[in-house]
C-alpha cells in the first residue's frame, strides 16, 4: 500500500503550530481573495465599488455568451498545450544534456536556472526586443534570411508563436531544475546494468529513465499546466496586447484586462471563476487518470 | 479670505497664507502619477518649485507605473479609505471619475478655496473635454496632447516632396512617392483608434458615437461604421495592401520607434513624442496639423493625454493645499516651461502666447503646430468624445482595425463589427453607473 498522507499521530498540535504561518498566508491572499471574487462575480458595480447590484448568473451567462470568450478558449488551449509542451521538453533536454556533464555542471546549472529569476513583463519585453518586426535582430533574420513575412503585429500565428516562446522560456528553468534532481535520483546501478546487457543511450533514457522519471514529469505537468493557465498575462501584455484580432487573447488575459484595466470587476470575476474551475477539473482528471501510470520508487 | 483676481504664483500664495493654518510642520499632500520617463524628471522639477515656494505645504508625489496601474492603484486605495489627494489619470478614464462620485471637482475645490478659476484661459478644446455636462471643469488639465503628422524632411527630400501633406488623399500620394523612393514604408500610425476614428471623425465633424459623442447622455451609441470613416479606412486599407502604410502595432512607442528610425517617412502621432523625436531622430524632421479630407472644413482635433484629478476624503484644511498646488501648476509660468520640458501643449492660452512671444517656436516651430490645431473654431457638435469604459472599447476596436489591415475583413464589415462589440460595451457601462448618473 502507497501511504500518500502524512499521518501525525501523536504530534498534532506541533503539525498545527508549523502549518500555520503557511495557512495564515494562505488564508490572507489566497481564500479571501478568493472569496471575493466569488462574490463579487454576482455584482454588477462601477469601479469605485459605490453602487454594486446583485445580478445572479449574469455575469456568466454574458461571458458564455459572448463571441470573444469563445475565441478566448480556443486560443488559450492552444498555447497551454504548445507552451508545456515546449517548456517542459526544453527542460528535460536540458538536464539530460547536464546530468553527463563532468565538468563545470554548477555552471551550467546556474546558467539554465537564471531565467525564470525574469519577471514576466520583462520576458515578454526581451522577446518584443529580439523579434519585434520592425527592430528585432532575430525578426531581421527571419524577413532578409529565410525571405519569411515575419510579422506578429498583424500575423495571429506568429503571435501566438511569440508568447508560447517567451512563456515557454521563463519556466525551462523550474522544469530543468526539478528534471535534473530526478535524474541525478535514478540510482546509477540501473543503467549501467543495462548498458552491461547491450542497452544503448536511446533505449536506457526510454526503458529505465522516462519511466523512473514519471513521478517528476507528472508534478511539473500540473505546475506547467497552472503556469500557462493563470501566470501569463504579464507576457501577453507586453508583447501582443491579445491582439491581433484577439489571437492570443487569453483568459487569463481577459480576466486581467476586463478587471484591472477595463474596471469591469464582475465580468473579470465571473472568468476568474470560470479559469479556476476549469483548471480544478483539469487537475483532477489528472490525478484520477494519469497518475494511475506513474511509478512513484519506493 | 482674499479673492485673488488673477492665477498668479504670487496671488495663490498669498491667499493661501492667510487661509492656510499656521502650523510649523508642511502639511503632506500625496500625489500619484504615472512613471513617464523624461516627463518625471520636469514634474519634479515643478513640484520641487511649488514646495521650496511656501513653507505650509509639501507635495509628495509617487510615481505609481503606467497610466492604468495609476488608476487601478488609486481605485484599490480609494476602496480601502487610503486614497491620495491627486491624481494623474488619463483622458479617456474622464467619464468613469466624473460619474465616480469620489472626486472633487476643481472648480468647486477652488471655489471653496477661495481661489479663482478662470476657466476661460483654457485652449476650448481642453476645456470642453474635462468639463462635466452641468459645465463645471472636473480636474486641472496638465499633460495635454493631441496628434499631429511628423513627417521626415531628408526622407521627403529624396522622394522629390518640399511641403507637409495637406490632405489624407495627398497623404496616400506622399506615401506611395517615399515607398518608390527606397523607404520601407511611407506612413504609419500609432493609436490607430485615437488616430483613424476619433480624431478623424471629430475634425470633420462627423459622430463617432450618438448624444454627440456621448457628451450628452450614457445611452449614447457608436455610429462610425458608416460615411466618411468607412471611406477613409477603406482608403487606409488599400495603402496597407501594396505596403505604403504599416501597422505599427498596439504599443505607442513601437509607432514612435517606426518614425524615429528612419523607416516611415511619415507618422500621425502625439505631439508630445516631441522629446523623443529630438533626441532620437537623425535626420531633419517637421510637423504638421493633421491631415483632412479634400475641402473639408477643419475642425480643432480631439485631445488627449492626462489631467490631474482632486480625490474626495480628506480634511478640507488639505484641500486649501491642494488647490494651492493646483493654482501653481495652472500658471501660465509653469504652463510655459512644462510645455518646453516635454512637449505637451500648454493647456492655457496666456502660457501660449507666453511662448510665442519669447520666440520659442522660431527655433522649435513644431511645437507650436499642435496648439494651431486646437485653437481652430470648433465644430458645433464635436465637443468631445466621452464614452464609458474606454480601455475596453478601444481594444475591441483596435482588434476590428487588425482585421483591416491584415486585410481579413473589408472595412465595412470590420466597423460594422466594431460597433457592434463597442455598444456591447457602453451598455454594460451604462447599466454599471446607472445609479450614479
Amino acid at each position: 500500500m502507497k501511504l500518500k498522507r502524512a499521518h501525525f499521530a501523536r504530534a498534532r498540535l506541533t503539525a498545527c503550530l508549523l502549518l500555520a504561518p503557511q495557512l495564515a498566508v494562505l488564508a490572507l491572499f489566497v481564500f479571501l481573495p478568493g472569496i471575493e471574487a466569488l462574490v463579487q462575480a454576482f455584482l454588477l458595480s462601477d469601479p469605485f465599488g459605490k453602487h454594486s447590484q446583485f445580478v445572479g448568473f449574469e455575469n456568466f451567462a454574458t461571458v458564455l455568451a459572448s463571441a470573444q470568450y469563445h475565441n478566448a478558449i480556443t486560443r488559450t488551449l492552444i498555447f497551454v498545450f504548445f507552451t508545456t509542451l515546449l517548456s517542459m521538453s526544453m527542460g528535460l533536454a536540458l538536464a539530460v544534456a547536464v546530468d553527463h556533464i563532468r565538468r563545470g555542471r554548477g555552471a551550467y546549472r546556474l546558467l539554465a536556472i537564471w531565467p525564470y529569476a525574469v519577471a514576466p513583463v520583462i520576458a515578454g519585453a526581451l522577446w518584443l526586443f529580439m523579434f519585434h518586426p520592425r527592430y528585432g535582430a532575430l525578426a531581421f533574420t527571419l524577413q532578409r534570411g529565410f525571405g519569411m513575412d515575419w510579422n506578429p503585429l498583424l500575423n495571429g500565428n506568429h503571435a501566438m508563436f511569440l508568447i508560447v516562446v517567451a512563456s515557454a522560456w521563463k519556466q525551462v528553468s523550474y522544469n530543468f531544475v526539478f528534471f535534473l534532481a530526478g535524474l541525478q535520483g535514478i540510482p546509477k546501478s540501473f543503467i549501467e546494468a543495462a548498458a552491461i546487457d547491450g542497452a544503448g543511450p536511446v533505449r536506457r533514457f526510454v526503458t529505465i529513465v522516462w519511466p523512473l522519471l514519471s513521478p517528476v514529469t507528472f508534478f511539473l505537468v500540473i505546475v506547467n499546466l497552472v503556469y500557462a493557465f493563470f501566470d501569463t498575462f504579464g507576457v501577453v501584455h507586453a508583447l501582443t496586447r491579445g491582439g491581433p484580432s484577439g489571437a492570443t487573447d487569453l483568459l487569463v488575459y481577459k480576466v486581467y484586462a476586463d478587471g484591472f484595466l477595463g474596471q469591469d470587476f464582475g465580468a473579470s470575476a465571473a472568468q476568474s471563476v470560470i479559469l479556476m474551475a476549469l483548471v480544478m477539473v483539469l487537475t483532477v482528471v489528472q490525478f484520477r487518470f494519469v497518475e494511475n501510470k506513474v511509478t512513484y520508487a519506493s | 479670505m482674499i479673492r485673488t483676481s488673477t492665477f498668479s504664483l504670487a496671488a495663490a500664495l498669498v491667499s493661501v497664507l492667510a487661509a492656510g493654518p499656521v502650523a510649523a510642520a508642511p502639511l503632506d499632500i500625496h500625489f500619484w502619477h504615472p512613471s513617464l520617463g523624461a516627463v518625471d524628471e520636469a514634474l519634479q522639477k515643478q513640484i520641487g518649485a511649488f514646495n521650496a515656494s511656501q513653507s505650509d505645504y509639501r507635495v509628495v508625489s509617487s510615481g505609481r507605473g503606467t497610466y492604468d496601474e495609476t488608476f487601478n492603484a488609486m481605485i484599490a486605495a480609494y476602496r480601502a479609505g487610503k486614497q491620495p489627494h491627486l491624481v494623474t489619470a488619463i483622458g479617456q478614464e474622464t467619464l468613469t471619475l466624473q460619474l465616480s462620485g469620489a472626486v472633487y471637482p476643481v472648480q468647486d475645490l477652488f471655489k471653496d478655496a477661495g481661489l479663482k478659476l478662470d476657466v476661460g484661459r483654457y485652449l476650448t478644446p481642453v476645456a470642453n473635454y474635462y468639463t462635466s455636462r452641468d459645465g463645471k471643469l472636473m480636474s486641472l488639465p496638465f499633460s495635454t496632447s493631441t496628434p499631429i503628422l511628423w513627417f521626415n524632411k531628408d526622407a521627403f527630400a529624396k522622394a522629390g516632396l518640399t511641403r507637409a501633406p495637406q490632405t489624407w488623399e495627398e497623404v496616400g500620394e506622399y506615401a506611395a512617392k517615399l515607398k518608390a523612393s527606397g523607404m520601407a514604408c511611407g506612413y504609419a500610425s500609432a493609436w490607430q483608434q485615437w488616430v483613424h476614428i476619433d480624431n478623424f471623425a471629430f475634425m470633420h465633424n462627423v459622430p463617432v458615437a450618438t448624444r454627440r459623442n456621448g457628451v450628452d447622455g450614457l445611452d449614447a451609441e457608436f455610429v462610425f461604421d458608416k460615411g466618411e470613416v468607412v471611406r477613409h479606412l477603406e482608403r487606409v486599407q488599400a495603402w496597407a495592401r501594396n505596403g505604403h502604410y504599416e501597422y505599427a502595432g498596439r504599443l505607442a512607442s513601437s509607432a514612435s520607434n517606426s518614425f524615429v528610425s528612419g523607416r516611415c517617412g511619415m507618422i500621425t502621432q502625439s505631439s508630445a513624442i516631441f522629446t523623443t523625436v529630438r533626441r532620437g531622430a537623425k535626420f531633419a524632421y517637421g510637423a504638421a496639423v493633421m491631415p483632412m479630407n479634400l475641402g473639408a472644413t477643419p475642425g480643432p482635433s480631439l485631445i488627449g493625454g492626462g489631467s490631474i484629478w482632486a480625490i474626495k476624503g480628506h480634511k478640507p484644511t488639505d484641500y486649501k493645499g491642494v488647490a494651492a498646488f493646483l493654482a501653481f501648476l495652472s500658471s501660465a509660468d509653469v504652463q510655459a516651461q512644462w510645455h518646453k520640458d516635454t512637449g505637451y501643449v500648454p493647456s492655457t492660452r496666456d502660457a501660449y502666447e507666453k511662448v510665442k512671444a519669447s520666440g520659442y517656436y522660431n527655433e522649435f516651430p513644431v511645437q507650436e503646430i499642435a496648439l494651431q490645431q486646437l485653437l481652430r473654431k470648433p465644430h458645433k457638435d464635436s465637443i468631445s468624445v466621452r464614452l464609458g469604459s474606454s480601455i475596453q472599447y478601444v481594444a475591441a476596436i483596435e482588434d476590428e482595425l487588425e482585421n483591416i489591415w491584415s486585410g481579413k475583413k473589408p472595412a465595412q464589415q470590420a466597423l460594422d463589427d466594431a460597433v457592434k462589440r463597442g455598444n456591447e460595451i457602453l451598455r454594460r457601462f451604462q447599466r454599471q453607473n446607472a445609479a450614479a448618473k
